[in-house]
């Protein structure tokens, strides 16, 4: 086997070993002939981290130039998220529906390419940086066509309907979508290391006003710009499907919406992108269900509490890692923007849905 | 060296080294992470600004970085006399429910107010997020 490991970025690569990496995967593929020919860390990712990697291959399974981006655990997942090996599962079955995701080739076990699982997957062309799509959709052609593939793509995760037997992994709720996060939401707070009055507050607010109709449909749980690739103005691609649950679909919808994830673009409601009407055209194109969009605003209340809960979780983490990282400790502080950020929305929701 | 001055000046000038002398020769990859400190830096001088205490006052040290809700422990200055912990006691088990949005709504606003001081101050004034977003 003649194994090359050199590569820019391969210095500073802490795990996987790329000379492990490259091992593996040559037995793995039956190539006699691998070469690594490039290797990266992908930005962003606070939890998981992403490598990208180029090898050349002579014979095996794969035969001349392969791109695989490497998706590694973190050392301390949070409780919510899946383990690689239920993310393997989820996006092999959503790739036999035509949903559009990477394709997953391997997963390797753990104390073969690194200490942990690594999960390798089809790079997909595009970009999924929040700055550059914000620039694609600098017309309002482009706008409008983004934000309402945006919304036939989500509507076709959300036709999938909850069957026993499939995704065992993904428990149905036994409460409500909402009373489910509302759980989560205090046994978060029970492990957060100061009180957080106003997100407690906040739980009683969501709970008291709680929507009556809620549904169950596939959710990814993590949907907003930044796990969405686009090439140019084409989905090509939905990421990171380690929040996947049963949920309201309205659930999704909120999180992509939410002002917190508009980039700075406050706007455009649709993750800074694009308006909500092209995106509600698109969905409502696909969807088998008919959506309540009044609704939103408060699923857009739940999104912001969720993620003022995920700061300040991650300002927790850097101080339990071993590798202190900087942009955590940003995270957390950042906690007190999103905080104010409920209040502003709980003070002007009047439940009509109203677009603010 | 631990007086709270001191400490200030030293500060104060890292960070105009890396104002001056480090950021206009950076990449714009190195700038974005050179951007992520001086924030975190930011962040210590306010607080040691905000404090009246000296840096060997034992609270201060023991101040977790994660989060300012602790320098709100007890709000003084506070109308209503709730400390953080009984409020948010109060809060889970219902006391407000009949009236969340009453006096408590006003309560909330002032300790997030005075957390962004430290955190944040240009948010109160913008409304705008700090940017990028990390998860």
């Amino acid at each position: 086997m003649n194994v090359i490991t050199s590569g820019p970025g391969a210095y500073d690569l802490p795990s996987p070993d790329p000379l492990r990496l490259t091992q593996w995967l040559g037995k793995t593929t039956e190539s006699k002939f691998i070469k690594l020919i490039d290797i990266k860390k992908l930005d962003g990712g606070a939890l998981h981290e992403n490598w990208i990697c180029r090898y050349l291959f002579g014979d095996g399974l794969f035969k001349g130039e392969q791109e695989f981006v490497l998706r590694m655990a973190p050392l301390n997942k949070l409780p919510q998220s899946l383990t690689l090996n239920q993310e393997y599962e989820l996006l092999q079955f959503l790739n036999e529906r035509d949903i559009s995701v990477p394709r997953v080739f391997f997963l390797a076990p753990p104390s073969t390419i690194s200490d942990n699982e690594v999960l390798l997957m089809q790079a997909l062309k595009g970009t999924t940086s929040p700055m550059e799509l914000l620039k694609n959709a600098h017309t309002s052609e482009s706008e409008n066509t983004m934000t309402r593939l945006l919304g036939q793509h989500l509507a076709r995760i959300h036709n999938i309907e909850f069957k026993a037997g499939i995704l065992k992994f993904l428990k149905k709720p036994k409460v409500s979508p909402v009373q489910q996060n509302l759980v989560l939401f205090e046994k978060i707070l029970d492990t957060v290391v100061s009180p957080l009055p106003l997100l407690e507050w906040a739980v009683r607010w969501l709970n008291k006003n709680e929507p009556t109709e809620q549904d169950i449909r596939l959710s990814h749980g993590d949907l907003r710009v930044g796990n969405i690739m686009f090439n140019n103005t084409s989905l090509t691609g939905i990421l990171d499907w380690e929040f996947a649950s049963w949920s309201d679909p309205l659930e999704d919808i909120g999180w992509l919406c939410a002002r917190c994830w508009r980039y700075g673009n406050d706007n455009k409601r649709v993750g800074g992108i694009g308006e909500l009407n092209d995106f509600i055209n698109g969905y409502d194109e696909i969807s088998k269900r008919t959506t309540n969009w009044s609704k939103l605003p408060y699923w857009e209340i739940l999104a912001t509490v969720k993620w003022a809960l995920i700061a300040h979780q991650q300002g927790q983490r850097h101080l339990r890692d071993r590798k202190k990282r900087l942009e955590l400790l940003l995270t957390g502080q950042k906690a007190d923007e999103i905080e104010h950020d409920i209040l502003t929305q709980i003070k002007k929701f009047d439940g009509t849905g109203h677009a603010r | 060296m631990h007086d709270k001055q001191t400490i200030m000046n030293l500060l104060n000038t890292i960070r105009d080294v890396l104002d001056q002398d480090i950021f206009p020769n950076l990449s714009a990859n190195q700038l974005e992470t050179a951007k992520m400190t001086r924030s975190g830096l930011d962040i210590v001088i306010r607080r040691l600004t905000k404090s009246s205490e000296t840096i060997s006052d034992p609270k201060i040290q023991e101040m977790p970085l994660n989060t300012s809700h602790s320098f709100l422990t007890n709000n003084k200055n506070s109308k209503y006399k709730f400390s953080v912990h009984e409020l948010a006691k109060d809060i889970r088990e219902g006391k407000y429910d009949d009236n969340l949005l009453g006096p408590i709504l006003e309560e909330l606003e002032e300790q997030v107010c005075q957390r962004l001081e430290l955190s944040n101050p240009e948010y109160l004034s913008k409304q705008k997020f700090t940017q990028p977003n990390v998860i």
